[in-house]
Parts: C-alpha cells; structure tokens; sequence
C-alpha cells in the first residue's frame, strides 16, 4: 500500500500543475513538486504540518503580494480563502509569472490548493493581439476605402477600393438608388442606426462602428466603418467622410478564440485529474475520472490500445518513438505533446507527461503519467502563427518594400520586396545587414557606408540624425533618393506598442516622369522668355495657361491677376478698373462686351494705346486646342514716330518760313533740295528762276553774271566754286552784302550726304558785339578799381587791427614814461636848489672836499639830464606809433594841394631851424595852378610832405657837413614840385643829398627802418607817410635815388577820392 | 586864501610827483592838496567836506572802475561851481573835444607840463 502511495505521489510530481491538500485545521497534508517549485517555497518548508498562514505569510514577507502591512495582507487573504467555497484566480507575480490559483474546499472539510502556470498562453494570446495590430495597420496603409456622404444633398462618392470591397457598383455623379442599411446584417441593423444617429446629431464626435454589410453576392463582411464629419452650425453632420475596412477576418478569429478560450477553461478544470497508470506487464490502463469523462472509456479494463486508437494519425509514430525512447531509458521522462480524440470526435492537443517504474533488470513495467489538454495553447499558437504567415503573405505580395522595427529599434519584420529595393542599391547581397533583432540605426548606418544613400551634407551622422529626428514624429511621409539613383516614397507609422511600420514605395518612375515633365515645361518656359515680345497663352476656356514677364511687364498693375488659371474676362476687368485702357472711361461695359466679341471672332493683329503711353501691337493665334496665344510686341516707338514724321513735316515747314534765318540744303548731287523764301530774299534770287531743286552751278552762274565775284572767266569762278562745294567741308564765314547788310554763312555737312546752309543776318549782332566791348571794357576797369578798393579796405582794417595793439602798447609805456621824465626833471631841479642851499656849506668845505661834492653835483645833475634826454626820446618813438592809430579828422575834406604843400616845407624848415640854429637850405617850390583843390585828409598829407621835405633837408644839410670838403658840394637844397597828371595830382620832393643805396631802397617804407643814428630817428615816418599815401587816399608812393647825387620822392594823389568811405574807415 | 584842490588819479606815484612839483606851494600854504585814487573816493571826500573849500579838481581820465569822464558828469552835475581839469595820457582831439562838451574847464595832456599848470592854478586861486 505504501508502495501505492508513493507510486500516486510519484505520478503527482509528473504534473505541470502544483497540487497541496490541507486539513481542516489549514494545516498541509501533502503537496507535489510543481506545488513547491511554481511557489519557488524551500522545500523543506513544505512539510506536512506546515499552516497554509503561515506560508502565504512566507509569500508576504518574500513581496508576492507587493508592499504593503504584511499582517493585514495576510489576514486578508486567510479570510478569502476561509469564506470562499470554490475559487479560482489568476495572479501576476511580481516576477511577471502569471499563476492561475484555485481553492477547493472538501466536503470533509480540507483545502486542495493548485497552481497552473499560465504565462506562455497570456504571452502568446498578447503576442496575437500586436500581432493583428500590425497586420491592420498594414491594411491601413494600403487598403481602406473611402467614401463620402452629402447628407444634404444625399451624395455618396467612394474610392473604388470600397466598390471591390462590395462588388457594387456606384454612380459616379453620386446620385444613388439604394439605402446603406438595407445591406447591413438584420442582428446589426439596430445597432448601426443608433450609433450613426448618434453621431449625425453631435453626440458622438468620431463615427466608428462595426458591423455586418452585405455583398453583392448575398455575403456578410464584417466591416470597420469610421470617419469623422463636418457640421452646420447646430452640430449636426452634413457632410460624412469615412473610411470602410474589411475586419471579417478579425471578428471570425476573435469569435474562434472566444471559443477556444471557453474550451480551455473546460479542459483546464479537467487536467487536474489527468492521471494515468499504466500496468505494462498486464496492458492495464488506469485513468482518473477526469480523463475517463473526457475520453469516455469503457469503465474498468482499458488496455493502451484504446489509448493508442485514439492519437491522431499523424501524431501516432511520434508518440510511439517518445515511449520508446524513454523504455529504453534514452529519457528520463516521457514527454510528447500530440493529438487525441476526445468523446465528441474532436482532437484535442495533450501533453503527456510520465515516468516509468522500472524492474531489476531495467525493463519498465509499469508507466505512471498525467495528460494535459494543451489543445487552447496550441489553438493559440497555431493561430498566431498562421496570422503571421498570413501577415506575411500579404507583405510579400505588396509591391511595396516594408519594414518593421520594434519599440526598442530592432530590426522585427520585413519583406522580399525591401530586401531587394535596397540590394540594388547597395549593389550586392545585404542579408548580412537585415535580419531580426538587428539595431535599425546601425543597419542604415551600415548601410549609408556602403553608399545606398545619397551623401549627406554633414555626413553620416547628419544623415542619421534626420532619420531619427523623422522617426520621432508618430507618422511620417517624405522621398528620399537612393545612390542608385531610386525614389522612395517612405511612409512610416507608429504602432501603439511603439514600434513602426515602414512601407517603402518606388516612385522613379513618377519622379522621372515629373523631372520630364518639368524640364519640358521649363523649357518652354526658356523659351518664352527669350521672346523679345510679351507672350501669354489662353487655354479653351479662356484663362491663363503660361506667360512671359514681358508679358507682365507690359501690364505692372496686373501683377496680382497674371497668374495661370485667371480667366482672360476677369484680366481686362481689373485692367478697365485700375484705369489701364483709357478707351474704356466711356463705357466700361460696352468697351469689354465689344473687346471679348472681337477675341471670340477673329484671330489676327491689333494695336492697343495704353493708359502710360505705351503702344502695344497684339497678335492673337487659335491654338488646335481652341485657346489663344497672344503675342505683345511694343510698337510705341514706330508710333510715336509716324506721328512725329507728320507733326515735325509740318513743323518743319512751318519753322522755315518762319524763321528769321535764311536756310538752304544741297543734296550730295549739288541740288538744292530745299530752301525757304529767306534764301531767295537774302541772296536776291528771282523767286521765278529758282525752284526747289535747282542745281548750285545755277546759283554760281547768277551771282557770276551780276558780278558777284569780281572780274574774270564766269566758269572758271563757277567751276571753281562748284568744286569747293562738293568737298562738302563744314564753313562758316561772314559776307557784307553791297546794300551794308552782314550775313553769316555756316555750312555743315549732313550724314546723309549734302549739307545744310544758313544764312544769318548779323548786322545787329555786329554792332552789339562793338557796344558789348566797350561795355565789357569799362566793366572790367570798374572791377580793377573796386578790386583795388576792397584791397585797400583790406589793408585798412589789418592796419586798423594792428594800430589798435600798437596804441594799447604805447599806452601802457606812456604813463611809466611820463614819471621817468617828470621825476627826472624834478629831481634835476631840487638837484640844482640843493646845490644853492648847500652853496656855503660847500665852500667851507676843503678844496679837495669842495671839488668832490661840486663833481658830484655835476656829475648827478648830467644824470639826470640823460635820463629825461632818452625819456623824451622814448615818448617820442611812443608818440608816433599812436599817430598810426591816431585818432584823426574822419572826413575827407576838399583842399587846396599847394597850400597843404607850401605849409609843409616852412614848417619844416623852421622846425629845423629850431632845432639847430644853424642850419640853411635853398628851397625851391615849383607849384603848378592846375592842381587846385583835391579830395584828401590835409592833416594827414600835411604830415607826410612835413616828413619827406625834413628828411630831405636833413640828408641835405647833413651830407654837406659831414663831407671832408664841403666847398665842393652844391648847396644843400631841397625842392618841391606839384602838377597835375591826367586825373591824378603828382607832388615831388627832391633833395641833393647823399641819395639811397640800391639795397636799402625797398626797405625804406618798413616801420622801425631808419638810417639816421640812434636818438634823431624813429624810423616811422616813411612807413606812415606810405600808409596815408597808399591806404588812405588810394594813391602811389615811389622813389627815385641815384647815391651820392639826389633823391626824389614821388607822390600821386586821385584828385578825387575814389572811395570816400576807405579812407574815413582806415582812420580809426 | 588856501586853494583846496581835489587831485584824482589812480597811479599813488602821481600824488608824490603833484606833491614834489608843488611842495613850495604847499609849504607856504598856497595850495592844499587833497588826494583820491578812484572817482568814488574823490566823490566821498567832496561830500564829507564842507564843498566850498575845494576849489578845483583834476582829474586822471582813464581809471578803473568809475572813469573820469564819469566822475566829471557827477561833479559838474552835483557841484556846478567847482571846475574840472581833466588830465590824460590820450591827447587826441576827440577827447578833448568830448571832455569840454561835459564841461571840463582845461584838458591837459601827459606828460604834464607843470611850470604851465602852476601858472593856471595861481591864476585861478587868484595868489598869482
């Protein structure tokens, strides 16, 4: 019996489910390996005895439960497992295992716990469901159909995908003879009308419904029927925009497995009796109850022959080389999955677990085991496995290439059609680059190295980055050039478990037929554009196809309306509404009604004013295609010149007659071609003889005959003449007719051959020209003498600046000076009352005393004489700086010149004479009545004949006493002579001294210059007589010297004043 | 009689130099010499003394502050009776003419020509 038991526990540890039984008191009986390993308990925690608390609290503490008060948890659980008759759960562990649990209290009140590992079937059922996922993005990428509702207007469109999908046929102008829901399946008809109503009244923002439609064949196909709407402004729809998919597939699968799912369930339940025991030497089968309900055996004797009738054919050999492999001990369990029919005539998938009791020898007697119904697992897998073949399938017929790359940037799925888009272009076999679990990024990486793709500006990092960049977007369309020179139209998706779908599509061909079609239109572009008119071509309706700019820049205010596609109609329109066509201002409408009636009839040239002038000629061409070309071509200039050529004939004509010139013009044959009655009158021509036309030999010979060019053979003069002429050289030349009139002749040669004569009358320009002159020379006198003057007030003011300084200065010396010159005579003077208060004292003195006191006197006394001598010649020197900044009479006055001159000599003369007692000069005055009065400063001119005539006597008088021998020298004499000189007044002062050498002579006139020795001269009296000759009454200073002989000083005087004003200023 | 006279000039050397010239004068008590060295303190002084008793003032032209011409206006305004000499280093004609016009009774040009002044003012304190 022992043996018994341990063979049963022996057979529950074949079990891929955990089995536990506890007593009444929770208290574990006996449990089976799986029990402890699913648990992953010690295993020596798992003695009978142990409390089921005390484990679940052990599950607690080891966190299967997540965190939490572990006594609370723990109380929890025991009062679930305690209420609870039959309970079955399912729990995920925190390591991801998922565990089906099931509590079954005992009639004799026990607990039989069992765990079921069911993490492989949630697996594969999860996998299945991403795996439709993806296949019905797939579809999305390439199959929905479109349609869209009017619900106004009750207009139905479609994509032609969801005619095939119905195999109807709809109208295209949308007008439609059936009712959808009449197709939709009668079980789903109720359901369809709610849901749609509800979106049709706002309720339902999105329309998405699923449901059954009928095909044409009497088919239902379950559909996915989803879309939005665009509504009025109460919300509700009036215009459906859905897309329609075929989920048949989907709904049938998902029903099988709701099916498969209830079925496991079953058999589940089931398998925890699935025991088996095998009595090899007496072929005894032992089944559970379980297995014998499933299988419904003959109760009692089964043999393993009714096992084995019941494998599935094609599953038999497998089974049978499973059991022989483990009774030859070449396994040491039995282990083999397979098929089995069960009561109902259904296979169902097992896997049979078992192990054999062997005999001494080794043989196996005896086989104990349990079967698992694995039918739901497997129904599962096959499932998914055909969905991916299917997704397969469908992904090799694509003509697309197609890529799929997981969450993680792995390489997933890809089809046939991708491996070879990117093999040409990589130019050889690329299977070592894609294959699953491959990273996306190296792959292209890889990839770009091996120039599949166009180079990137920045390289293949720049390139990757755009890649990654692109992929962050959830989906993403764009074109990317392969290095084999391929378009791609990449369309990338992203599913919801992060992973994305990419369909690559070639569009080379499309490209290429673009790039043509563009290089055709851009050539035809080119070459309108080289057009030198404006060109623009109307389709059959009458707008705009293409144009020029010329074209447009005929039109700039149009800009806004050129463009392909406006109608020619709406052109004008705007060209009449922004004032273009000055025509039009009349009647707009009737202007543009005449306008289009003329284009609709007739094909040919025109021309056209516009409103800036311009003239536009216009041809317009049918084309085949029943539209218009027109062709601009500005003709404004040849317009403009026609006219001109009409106005300026007139014009011209009109000048000639009129104009005060006589004018001719001879062609290059000597014909004078034109000339105007003027010609006729200045040459004396008889209007008779002389036509237009006539020939110049004509005109010689006339002039010849009257005589004209003097005596001599008349042809040779007109031979003459006539040859002169045909040089056509430019002349021009005077002639003084015999009746006094001057007329010029200017000849120019023209271009076209010939030349143009005029014929001026200039006898009034002749004599304007003389008065003209003469004006011209007196305004050019004028403007020397107002030059002169205004360098004179030039003058006067630097000298005017310049005395205000020096009086400034003389000044401040002035004052100091005085006290130097008063205290010096002063003290002279007490020198001298000292000296006669002393008078006794000093004569009691001793001789010697008496001389020494008596020098001293004389000798201070002499002192101070000199310091009041050079005092005084100081104040001098300061005297007459300030007479070049004097103060003086402001007004010229009218004077008599001889008196002022007669004065200056005597004064000078007693002056000298004052001076030096001894001196005597000859004086000879030569004074001429004619000078009279003149404008001038008397003062002033007083001042410079005082200083000429004193410098005269003295180099006079000196030159006589300083010679060696005086008797022979003339005597000293000093002369005076005034006279008159046109409208100036000359005065001369001549003297026989010692004259003025040649090297000094033009320094004589420089202030502070001065020959005589220090103390007799300042050396300022030339240098102001100068100024008031010169500056102040704008006349000349000269002198004449010959050394050793004589000096005459000569000075010219305006007799009157030519700006009285210059010299008043120059006075200040 | 003393003939008090006003001498105004702003250099303190001319008071020595009028003092040197006429110290016989002052010694004997002919004439009595008041000194000021700008037109206010001549102004101050004419009004702080009993007026009648100067009988004269000289008078510098150019000096800081209130000129002489200045200091003439107001003298010959407040105290018609009393003459003005004026005495300046600018002997030109305009300003002779323009001193006499505001009343001045002599116009003296530096250097000073004291034997001539002397005589003027003896005439004029009627000692001569």
């Amino acid at each position: 019996m022992g043996d018994s038991i341990n063979l049963v526990a022996r057979g529950l540890d074949q079990l891929t489910e955990g089995f536990g039984i506890f007593d009444d008191d929770l208290r574990l009986v006996s449990c089976n390996r799986p029990f402890i390993e699913l648990r992953n308990y010690p295993s020596k925690f798992c003695k009978p005895g142990t409390s089921l608390e005390t484990m679940i609290r052990f599950n607690c503490e080891r966190g299967d439960f997540g965190p939490g008060n572990i006594g609370k948890q723990v109380a929890e659980r025991m009062s679930e497992i305690r209420k609870s008759g039959h309970r079955e759960i399912e729990r995920k562990m925190t390591d991801g295992q998922i565990l089906k649990i099931r509590y079954h209290h005992l009639e004799n009140g026990g607990l039989t716990v069992t765990f079921e590992d069911t993490t492989e079937i949630r697996r594969a059922q999860t996998a299945l469901a991403a795996s439709e996922e993806r296949y019905s993005l797939v579809s999305d990428a390439a199959e929905e159909a479109i349609y869209e509702w009017n619900i106004e207007s009750d207009c139905f469109f479609s994509s032609p995908q969801l005619q095939e999908l119905l195999g109807r046929e709809f109208n295209e102008n949308g007008v439609r003879d059936w009712r959808w829901d009449e197709w939709v399946h009668p079980e789903d008809v109720e359901h369809y009308k709610k849901m749609l109503q509800a979106h049709r009244s706002g309720e339902t923002p999105r329309w998405e419904c699923e449901y059954r439609v009928r095909d044409r064949h009497g088919e239902y196909r379950w559909i996915s029927d989803h879309g939005t709407s665009i509504r009025n402004d109460k919300g509700e729809a009036v215009r459906m925009v859905a897309a329609v998919r075929d989920i048949t597939d989907r709904v049938e699968r998902e029903a099988a497995l709701a099916a498969s799912e209830e079925r496991h369930t079953l058999v589940a339940r089931a398998t925890s009796d699935g025991l088996y025991d095998w009595d090899i030497i007496s072929d005894f089968l032992h089944v559970s109850d379980r297995l014998n309900s499933l299988f419904d055996f003959d109760a009692g004797d089964i043999t393993s022959r009714d096992w084995a009738q019941r494998v599935h054919v094609d599953d038999f050999d497998r089974y049978v080389e499973a059991l022989r492999t483990h009774f030859k001990g070449d396994s040491d369990h039995l282990e083999c999955e397979y098929r089995i029919v069960d009561k109902n005539g259904d296979y169902r998938w097992v896997r049979d677990h078992g192990v054999g009791v062997r005999a001494n020898d080794g043989r196996v007697v005896r086989l104990v085991g349990a079967v698992r119904d694995v039918t739901d697992s497997k129904v599962v897998d096959e499932e998914l496995q055909r969905a991916q073949a299917r997704l397969r399938d469908s992904l090799e017929t694509i003509s697309d290439g197609f890529l799929l790359v997981g969450a993680d940037d792995k390489v997933r799925l890809w089809n046939r059609r991708y491996m070879e888009i990117f093999s040409d272009a990589s130019g050889g076999d690329i299977s070592d680059l894609v294959f699953e679990g491959q990273s996306f990024f190296d792959m292209i990486r890889t990839g770009y190295m091996r120039g599949m793709f166009k180079p990137h500006p920045e390289g293949v990092d720049g390139w990757i980055a755009d890649r990654r960049k692109a992929r962050k977007d959830v989906s993403a369309d764009f074109e990317m050039q392969l290095s084999d020179g391929k378009w791609l139209l990449i369309n990338e998706r992203q599913m919801s478990d992060g992973g994305r779908v990419s369909v690559y599509t070639d569009i080379s061909e499309f490209k290429r037929r673009e790039n043509e079609t563009e290089a055709a239109r851009a050539r035809f572009e080119d070459a309108i554009e080289a057009l030198s008119s404006g060109f623009v071509l109307f389709d059959a309706e009458d707008r705009i196809v293409i144009s020029n700019s010329k074209y447009r820049k005929y039109f700039p205010k149009l800009n806004d309306m050129v463009s392909p596609g406006t109608p020619f109609k709406d052109i004008i329109q705007a060209a009449i509404d922004r004032g273009m066509f000055p025509q039009s201002k009349v009647d707009p409408k009737e202007w543009l009604a005449k306008l289009l009636k003329k284009r609709a009839a007739t094909s040919g040239t025109r021309e056209q004013k516009m409103e800036d002038g311009l003239w536009l000629q216009i041809s317009d061409h049918r084309t085949k295609e029943g539209g218009i070309v027109s062709i601009y071509t500005d003709v404004t200039e040849l317009k403009s010149r026609e006219v001109e050529l009409s106005e300026q004939s007139a014009i011209l004509e009109a000048t000639l007659e009129n104009m005060d010139q006589a004018i001719s013009m001879v062609d290059e044959d000597l014909n004078v071609v034109m000339f105007n009655q003027k010609f006729l009158e200045y040459m004396n021509f008889p209007k008779a003889d002389f036509k237009r036309g006539f020939h110049m030999s004509q005109a010689f010979r006339f002039n010849a005959e009257r005589g004209e060019y003097g005596e001599g053979d008349i042809d040779a003069q007109i031979r003459e003449r006539l040859e002169l002429s045909a040089q056509f050289l430019a002349h021009r030349f005077e002639r003084t007719k015999a009746d006094g009139v001057t007329l010029e002749i200017v000849g120019n040669p023209v271009e076209s051959g010939g030349f143009v004569t005029t014929y001026t009358d200039i006898s009034e320009a002749k004599r304007r020209e003389a008065d003209l002159m003469a004006t011209k020379v007196a305004a050019e006198r004028a403007l020397q003498e107002l030059q002169k003057a205004q360098d004179r007030l030039v003058q006067a003011e630097k000298m005017a600046s310049l005395g205000q300084l020096t009086a400034g200065i003389a000044h401040e010396i002035k004052n100091p000076l005085n006290f130097i010159n008063n205290f010096a005579l002063l003290s002279a003077e007490m020198l001298a009352e000292l000296a006669d208060v002393l008078s006794e004292p000093i004569a009691s003195l001793s001789k010697d005393e008496r001389e020494d006191a008596e020098d001293l006197f004389e000798t201070v006394k002499g002192n101070l004489n000199k310091i009041n001598q050079h005092g005084r010649r100081a104040d001098s020197i300061v005297k007459n700086m300030l007479l070049h900044s004097r103060d003086g009479p402001s007004e010229m006055q009218h004077s008599s010149l001889n008196a002022i001159a007669e004065e200056a000599l005597n004064l000078a003369y007693h002056g000298a004479r004052a001076e030096n007692p001894a001196f005597n000069i000859e004086m000879v005055k030569i004074f001429s009545a004619n000078v009279g009065e003149i404008d001038c400063f008397p003062q002033d001119l007083m001042r410079v004949f005082l200083n000429l005539v004193s410098n005269g006597m003295y180099s006079a008088y000196k030159r006589k006493q300083s010679s060696s021998d005086p008797n022979k020298l003339p005597t000293p004499t000093i002369s005076m002579e005034t006279r008159e000189q046109g409208e100036n007044v000359v005065v001369e002062v001549r003297d026989n001294g010692s004259g003025i050498p040649e090297e000094i002579r033009d320094k004589i006139f420089t202030p502070f210059f001065t020959t005589k020795p220090a103390g007799e001269g300042t050396g300022l009296g030339l240098s102001l007589s100068y100024d008031i000759v010169v500056k102040q009454h704008g006349g000349t200073m000269t002198v004449d010297s010959e050394p050793g002989l004589s000096t005459t000083f000569i000075v010219t005087l305006p007799r009157i004043a030519v700006d009285a004003t210059v010299g008043g200023e120059s006075t200040k | 009689m003393n003939a008090r006279i006003l001498m105004v000039d702003d250099e303190p050397d001319a008071e020595e130099l009028f003092r040197q010239n006429f110290r016989r004068e002052i010694r004997i008590g002919t004439i009595i010499f008041d000194f000021a060295q700008s037109g206010f303190e001549a102004l101050e002084l004419l009004e702080s003394k009993d007026h009648p008793e100067v009988i004269l003032v000289l008078s510098d032209i150019n000096m800081p502050g209130m000129t002489g011409i200045e200091l003439l206006e107001k003298v010959r305004q407040r105290w018609p009776d009393i003459p003005v000499f004026m005495i300046t280093a600018y002997g030109d004609r305009s300003t002779e003419h323009k001193v006499r016009e505001k009343g001045a009774s002599s116009f003296i040009t530096k250097p000073v020509d004291f034997v001539a002044l002397k005589d003027q003012l003896l005439t004029l304190t009627g000692t001569c």
